[in-house]
């Protein structure tokens, strides 16, 4: 798989190479609240890549601190990425990732849950055969012996 | 390749996934790799998470060490090792033993 290659935003009204605008932080700001509870983002960083393009780290609780989302921007996309470099949405407004995150985070959250409820119907059935198998052994001797 | 270093008190986990970060940027830049091309290397649509890794705020996933230690150039298990002692030093601890002090450097 190719990496994209983006060329470097022009526009002077935006934001300088690797930093962020007032306007993207106060989205961003919002974008930690919304993944506080789903996530546990509690805290935030920004950074730079080695390209010069910026990112925006949602951290869980102290100590670990561990990442639970990123943020980045290269060029005109934003790419939301799980804490383990998963890509869950890229968008030109970072406005409409803010909005849809949330219920990206809860449709990942959702998969284990279908996941243990397929096990949890493969494990009654399993048990049904082991407690019907005997019975339908003690009925085909019944017959048998009839 | 050269033995981690690690403080003698006790560093926290952020602290120890910084330094497995600065480790890793090492490693890319001996290997002569920019972010991109390691991203390239290891299939990756984006470059962000090389450098989220890098930056200490992720981990290199147990199941894509050996395509990172391959890209990288170094053992698989040299490589799995070196971020162990990163992630979970009382783990590796009771693998490969205690690991040299910076003092001991």
């Amino acid at each position: 798989m190719a990496v994209l290659p983006f060329k470097r935003r022009t526009n002077p009204c935006s934001a300088a190479p690797g930093s962020w605008t007032v306007e993207e932080l106060a989205e961003l700001q919002r974008l930690v609240g919304a993944l506080s509870r789903i996530r546990g983002a509690r805290s935030w960083h920004p950074a730079i890549t080695e390209e010069g393009d910026p990112q925006f780290y949602l951290l869980g609780a102290e100590p670990e601190q561990r990442c639970v989302a990123s943020v980045s921007r290269l060029d005109r996309f934003y790419i939301l990425e799980d804490g383990e470099g998963r890509v869950l949405a890229e968008r030109a407004s970072l406005a409409d990732l803010v909005n849809e995150a949330g219920s990206l985070f809860r449709v990942r959250r959702g998969l284990p849950f279908t996941a243990r409820l397929a096990l949890v119907v493969c494990a009654a059935r399993s048990l049904l055969n082991d407690k019907l198998a005997p019975l339908e052994e003690s009925f085909e001797l019944l017959a048998i012996f009839v | 390749m050269s033995a981690p270093i690690h403080f003698s008190r006790g560093p926290s986990s952020k602290d120890l996934r910084k330094q497995a970060g600065t480790w890793l940027k090492q490693r890319r830049q001996a290997a002569g790799l920019s972010q991109i091309r390691l991203a390239q290397k290891l299939g990756l649509k984006y470059y962000t998470f090389i450098s989220q890794v890098e930056n200490g705020f992720g981990r290199v996933p147990s199941d894509s060490m050996e395509a990172w230690a391959t890209a990288l150039g170094v053992p698989p298990s040299e490589f799995a090792r070196c971020l162990l002692s990163y992630y979970d030093p009382d783990l590796h601890r009771l693998l490969f033993g205690p690991l040299p002090t910076s003092s001991e450097n």
